[in-house]
């Protein structure tokens, strides 16, 4: 995916630029189409029958914008969300949300305001919201129509798009609209991140730093 | 349930990462190989110069590729001081991408030769070059890793061009200290800071006394006290207190031989004013053998001068 | 809203620590878990409440009933404002509190953080260096040098002090376990340290006057071993507060497959027979399992015999304006503060970029062993803490107890039914842990305990 320009007229050339990193979360009923979305995104994939659950805490994709690399944290919901046990852990540090419906299934779009009502209850004030019509390779059944989405997407602030995690359309447009939302500034270049992070532990992180010199 | 989920054997990700660095080769050669060519014919070709970039990007030790990119820089600075109103704010955007360029490569490698060499070029070529943001990325490296020389390297070079705010380098030095005081180049660059005076003698002695009684097995300390004794600013009266201060800390590491190779150093500047003290000296020599015998060549002939005195006496 | 399942191999009753453990563990062999909560939040007696909530929070609702155990809920529990012109600017944030019930710190080589790298839960979890230890000391708090860094560094402690602390802790290794009948500051005061540095080693091993030499050593040697890992203390402490990390292990567990449902109001008993239970009924459903878990908070009287608890925890938490001890940065402190002979005070002081309150406010958590009332207990300390001039002002308080459950033995319990005990007195979760693995080992002998779950790039899906 990545976008390297040819040289033009006299430049330096294309330098790396800066790496940000975002933790981005969806919600959505089960069955609309979440996890396909993101494994359409991440691995290329798509299952029509796919588990609800991929046994992976966070899934990671990287797109390059201009200058800037932008790497998503992705969280699926695991399923906490069918029975309305979502932690609050779930929403901590959340950058991104993309809250997802099936265009076929009206009560699901229904389901999605709640959600976003939600987001913007649990998360961040700044929080870049993403609404995604799930399914759009069925539009034959469709029962939400596009303009009363994008309606509701615009007097709320949310970007809008219909998806399909099965045909690909709009999968990955909807992942780079967000990342060219999202303020890259100081505070997210980086995987240390700034003072105001917490650390993630690792395994690197063995042994005493050793008391002696280069030469003792 | 989880049919579907399989997770890559090492043997597999082994794999993978021979695939990458072959393909990371292929592109290095084909990447050198073009600006090889066209720089015989057109020095400032830009498809090349895009490549010589993301070639350092992925290996900032090319050496070649950042003297390729010298070439270009003085071609670019040719061409802007035609331009008499706008010359230099080209030179200076074009060259502050070059910074940011180097910037890059010491993120992935902090230790690489080309980079910092090549900032430091740049820097000197720039119309209005911002030596104190220089500083700043200095002392950040630093506080990532103190023992990077090129880093250290680098501050003296800035220092040298900016001039000292002997305070603020001191608590920098001391900072740096506190944070780890088993470190060489820091001990070295706070002697590199002043001369020592009767005024800040006694600060330096408590801050390396605190050192060698925290952990007397690391030397660095110990040179840097040795450094302080050789100052003629240190009366008798304080050498003979710092005699008694050892004499304590041998008592409690009797088996540490840097504790009784200080107290020879110090008998060697007090038998100057004082010649009661070489037999000291000449008992601290043998004692020394004993615990030091790798040296016991370097320890025998101080104690045969010292016992020559002695023997003069 | 969707039926539960009906038959699952594991119900979990309860979203505590320990429960959650296994639950994360069960979920990772592939057992399929049911993990409920009467409760609307998660975390239990270790969960963590934002401030509006904490006032909310009843722990004995009037009613029992099956799944409400009043024996084992925390007792004693009430709160004041002592700064009646801040409540509104704190109810405003109200958010911005996370505050826990049962805070902890961590070893940085301890269980618990080895727990999180191997089961590969540290991938999602974030935490904090504590950035300086205090003890008190003569009437003032003194900062406790814990690395050779910090001894260096210090001021206060004379040049020959600096080697003979060295010394010790850099010996102790020859000092004989056996010597389990001694006592460790009557040994440090043999050693020839003076006031101050027993003081500063009895505060690494968070040892009172009658704490054994056997005991103190391997408490100093687990402080030192911790050192330099992830910062210049021994401790981290979980971004935004304790009650993440049940959360956190709830999250593992889902992701293998757990299904989660909290606010079950509906829940009416567990059924047995045979000593056996045979099945959970609901208002809508039976729902049958191979074994159930459940936490004593929420476990019905008539499979314990009631209990008497003989001991508790005390507890308070605090709203403070200033730190205890300012600095140029915010710190998080930990605070061993002796309260006479027989007793240490964990106290936790932490500012806003711990996540767990806003800007400006500090939250204080006092933790001990219960003497009489935990408004007693913490009384000298809030006297010298924060009545004076200079010292930072309480604006709202809140006390409780927590009754001690680790070590009760209970008789005749379904042998189908294993039961977790509500938090202990421990700075860190070990025994917690080892609870959790016990009761796992008991359900499936041979199997592997939270084995290390994939990073996101080893995963191929599909076939």
């Amino acid at each position: 995916m990545a976008n390297r320009s040819g040289a033009a007229q006299r430049p330096n050339g294309q330098t790396q630029g800066k790496i940000c990193q975002f933790k981005l979360v969806l919600l959505g009923e089960s069955a609309v189409g979440k996890s396909s979305l993101v494994l359409r995104f991440v691995k290329g994939q798509f299952h029509e029958y796919q588990e609800s659950t991929i046994g992976a805490a966070f899934l990671t994709q990287t797109i390059c914008l201009d200058d800037t690399t932008v790497k998503f944290e992705i969280w699926d919901t695991a399923g906490q969300e069918r029975y309305h046990s979502l932690a609050p852990m779930y929403y901590r540090g959340a950058q991104a949300a993309i809250v997802v419906y099936d265009i076929t299934n009206q009560d699901t779009f229904g389901r999605a305001k709640t959600w976003v009502k939600e987001l913007q209850r649990q998360a961040s004030p700044n929080i870049v919201i993403a609404l995604a019509g799930n399914k759009q390779d069925l539009a034959n059944k469709r029962m939400v129509e596009y303009e009363e989405a994008q309606t509701y997407a615009d007097e709320n602030g949310l970007l809008f798009m219909e998806t399909s995690a099965k045909t690909a359309m709009n999968v990955n447009d909807i992942f780079l609209a967000i990342a060219k939302k999202l303020p890259k500034n100081e505070q997210n270049a980086g995987q240390t991140g700034n003072n105001a992070q917490g650390r993630r532990l690792t395994e690197g992180d063995t042994g005493p730093k050793t008391a002696g010199n280069c030469c003792k | 349930m989880h049919g579907r989920l399989k997770v890559k054997t090492t043997e597999e990700q082994k794999a993978e990462k021979q695939k990458e660095q072959q393909k990371k080769l292929q592109l290095y050669r084909a990447g050198m190989k073009k600006i090889l060519s066209t720089r015989a014919s057109d020095l400032y070709d830009p498809e090349s110069f895009g490549i010589s970039t993301q070639l350092l990007c992925v290996n900032p030790d090319i050496y070649t590729l950042w003297n390729y990119r010298k070439e270009v820089l003085l071609i670019e600075k040719e061409e802007s001081s035609k331009d008499e109103i706008e010359g230099d704010n080209k030179l200076a955007a074009f060259l502050d991408k070059e910074i940011s360029l180097t910037e890059q490569c010491l993120i992935a490698n902090p230790k690489s030769y080309g980079s910092w060499h090549h900032r430091y070029w740049v820097l000197m070529l720039h119309p209005n070059p911002n030596w104190d943001k220089e500083f700043g990325l200095c002392t950040k490296y630093l506080t990532y890793d103190d023992r990077n020389f090129h880093c250290w390297d680098y501050r003296r070079l800035l220092i040298n061009k900016i001039g000292i705010t002997l305070p603020a380098e001191i608590k920098f030095s001391t900072d740096c200290l506190n944070n780890n005081f088993s470190n060489y180049s820091s001990w070295h660059y706070r002697s590199t800071l002043r001369q020592l005076d009767e005024n800040c003698i006694e600060d330096e002695l408590n801050l390396v006394q605190s050192a060698v009684f925290t952990d007397p097995a690391d030397s660095s300390a110990w040179f840097y006290f040795r450094w302080v004794l050789s100052n003629p600013a240190l009366s008798k009266e304080k050498r003979q207190e710092l005699l008694d201060n050892l004499e304590q800390l041998q008592e409690l590491d009797p088996d540490c031989k840097w504790v009784v190779l200080a107290k020879c150093w110090l008998t060697g500047s007090l038998v100057l004013s004082d010649s009661e003290f070489v037999d000291k000296r000449v008992q601290f020599y043998k004692e020394l053998i004993e615990l030091d015998p790798t040296r016991k060549g370097q320890y025998e002939h101080y104690l045969k001068i010292a016992e020559e005195k002695l023997a003069n006496n | 809203m969707d039926e539960l399942p009906s038959e699952v191999d594991l119900l979990i009753i309860g979203t505590g620590f320990i429960e959650s453990i296994i639950s994360a563990a069960a979920s990772r062999i592939g057992k399929s878990v049911l993990h409920l909560d009467p409760n609307d939040y998660y975390g239990n007696q270790w969960g963590s409440f934002n401030l509006q909530a904490l006032l909310d929070y009843n722990p004995d609702p009037s009613e029992p009933c099956d799944f409400r155990n009043k024996s084992f809920s925390l007792k004693n529990f009430h709160y004041e404002w002592l700064m009646e012109d801040q409540k509104e600017d704190l109810l405003k944030n109200s958010r911005k509190f996370n505050i826990d019930l049962t805070p902890k710190l961590h070893y940085c080589r301890g269980d618990f953080v080895q727990l999180l790298i191997t089961s590969n839960i540290a991938r999602y979890s974030e935490f904090r260096s504590v950035t300086r230890i205090l003890t008190w000391l003569n009437g003032q708090l003194e900062l406790v040098p814990c690395s050779r860094s910090d001894v260096f560094a210090s001021q206060k402690v004379s040049v020959v002090e600096k080697r003979v602390l060295m010394k010790l802790l850099t010996s102790l290794d020859d000092i004989l376990d056996s010597e389990n009948t001694h006592n460790f500051k009557k040994f440090l005061e043999s050693r020839k340290l003076s006031d101050n540095l027993v003081t500063y080693v009895m505060a690494m091993a968070g040892a009172t006057e009658h704490t054994s030499l056997g005991e103190g050593v391997k408490s100093v040697k687990r402080f030192l071993d911790s050192l330099g890992r992830f910062g210049k203390t021994p401790y981290l402490f979980s971004m935004y507060g304790s009650g993440e990390i049940a959360q956190a292990f709830c999250r593992l567990s889902a992701v293998f497959g757990g299904i989660y449902a909290l606010n079950q109001q509906n829940l009416i008993s567990l059924d047995s027979e045979d000593n056996r239970i045979t099945s959970l009924t609901t208002t809508k459903q039976q729902i049958r399992a191979q074994n159930y878990v459940t936490s004593l908070e929420q476990c019905s009287e008539k499979f314990l015999r009631p209990v008497k608890i003989n001991n508790y925890i005390s507890r308070a938490i605090l709203i403070t304006n200033k730190s205890i001890l300012p600095s140029e940065q915010e710190q998080l402190s930990f605070l061993i503060y002796p309260e006479g002979t027989e007793r240490i005070i964990n106290v936790f002081e932490l500012g806003s970029l711990t996540g767990t309150c806003p800007k400006n406010y500090y939250l204080v958590h006092l933790t001990s062993k219960q003497v009489t009332t935990p408004q007693e207990d913490f009384k000298g300390a809030l006297g010298n803490l924060f009545s004076g001039s200079d010292q930072p002002q309480i604006i709202f308080s809140c006390y409780f107890s927590i009754p001690e459950t680790s070590d009760l033995d209970f008789e005749n319990v379904p042998e189908n039914l294993f039961l977790c005990p509500g938090p202990d007195n421990d700075l860190d979760y070990n025994s917690s842990i080892q609870k959790a693995r016990e009761i796992f080992e008991k359900m499936y002998p041979d199997l592997e305990f939270l084995p290390r779950a994939p990073d996101p790039e080893e995963i191929i899906i599909g076939d």
